[in-house]
């Protein structure tokens, strides 16, 4: 079982990256997903907005349009682009491990998502590249947990 | 595949509810969504078809509690159960943490539970899990039932390896908790001892 660990400057260096991307697509949303549906970090104006739920949803998507590429023996489609009445919705790999959700309306457009979004891409895949490496030279034991702990927290009642 | 989150002090892992077709995996799901505290989770998400069969997945955020300072969230997914949907159960157990097998007790699903307990070997195998050591339950759904097939040959026929076992009805939420502190436990306890 591998782990994916985000440390603190590394969630914020992402951060700065989609704040960038945010702005420079006058978008609302911009988030980093893991393929397993976890949510690294996002940035924009989500009130009350449901990101756990995005988060899974897309990367839902995103297996199922790997599957589809599969079995056109395509390695991946790459990107996804979801267009509403009002709200848009473009995704993104960012290498194997991660993609980018951008979400925009009427204000900013298919065209200039992608072109900000071919931009930003080089810098955040540096940075989930090195994210990616520390993980496999770092533990939970950073953390310190132990069993007793565990089974305090979820031991039969 | 489990992801510590520093900057927002989380333990994120992911629970796979995986069994035959119609034996309580969403009903599991609904249970625990009734009966938490509405700040202990999130939304539950359901992909169905429309006569109310999973479809992809059901999905449902959970949290579970604090160790250290570090909150423990669990994503808790079930599959389709209905053999067809293989190629989603594929794609639902990628980055899987843990296990929970729920199985139909009831005498004419005995095949269907041995069917989905192989199926379920060969997919985690195919994604290079060692089905061995990935945490797992197995949980006894609808032993309500009057055809339910007797505990001591269930155990046998499905969990020779004795496995922490658990017997529900899962529509009553009998069981349904404890099997799933019980799965919560291991990953913890495996992702501690396997770094």
């Amino acid at each position: 079982m591998s782990v994916l660990i985000l440390l603190e400057n590394d969630a914020a260096r992402l951060k700065n990256l989609c704040t960038g991307l945010l702005e420079k697509t006058c978008s609302q949303a911009v988030l980093l997903i893991d393929r397993d549906g976890q949510l690294l970090t996002w940035s924009g104006l989500l009130k009350d907005f449901d990101v756990v739920s995005l988060a899974s949803l897309t990367a839902g998507n995103m297996a199922a349009t790997d599957g589809l590429a599969h079995l056109l023996g395509e390695s991946s489609f790459g990107s996804i682009f979801h267009q509403g009445d009002r709200e848009s919705i473009f995704i993104s790999n960012v290498g194997r491990r991660v993609f980018v959700v951008v979400i925009f309306n009427e204000r900013s457009s298919i065209a200039l998502v992608r072109l900000r979004l071919d931009e930003t891409l080089p810098g955040l895949l540096e940075i989930v590249d090195d994210i990616l490496r520390k993980s496999s030279q770092s533990d939970l034991s950073s953390v310190g947990i132990t069993d007793h702990e565990i089974e305090t927290l979820l031991g039969e009642d | 595949m489990s992801f510590i989150n520093w900057a927002s002090r989380e333990i994120n892992c992911k629970i796979v509810y995986y069994g035959p077709g119609l034996g309580g995996k969403t009903t599991n799901l609904q249970h625990i969504y009734d009966n938490t505290n509405p700040e202990a989770k999130g939304r539950m998400i359901s992909l169905e078809t429309e006569t109310e069969r999973t479809l992809f997945f059901d999905f449902l955020p959970l949290s579970l509690g604090e160790i250290r300072g570090f909150k423990t969230r669990f994503h808790l997914y079930t599959v389709p159960g209905q053999v067809f949907y293989d190629a989603s159960r594929k794609l639902i157990l990628k980055g899987v943490d843990g296990i929970v097998f729920v199985a139909d007790s009831q005498v004419e699903r005995l095949d269907a539970n041995l069917e989905s307990w192989e199926n379920l070997e060969d997919n985690l195998s195919s994604q290079g899990y060692d089905f061995e050591t990935i945490p797992k339950v197995i949980q006894y759904n609808k032993r309500d039932v009057k055809n339910a097939v007797e505990l001591a040959y269930l155990r046998r026929a499905l969990n020779p390896n004795l496995l922490p076992d658990f017997e529900a009805v899962a529509k009553d939420g009998d069981g349904v908790l404890p099997t799933l502190k019980s799965v919560a436990k291991q990953v913890l306890i495996h992702l501690k001892r396997n770094q």
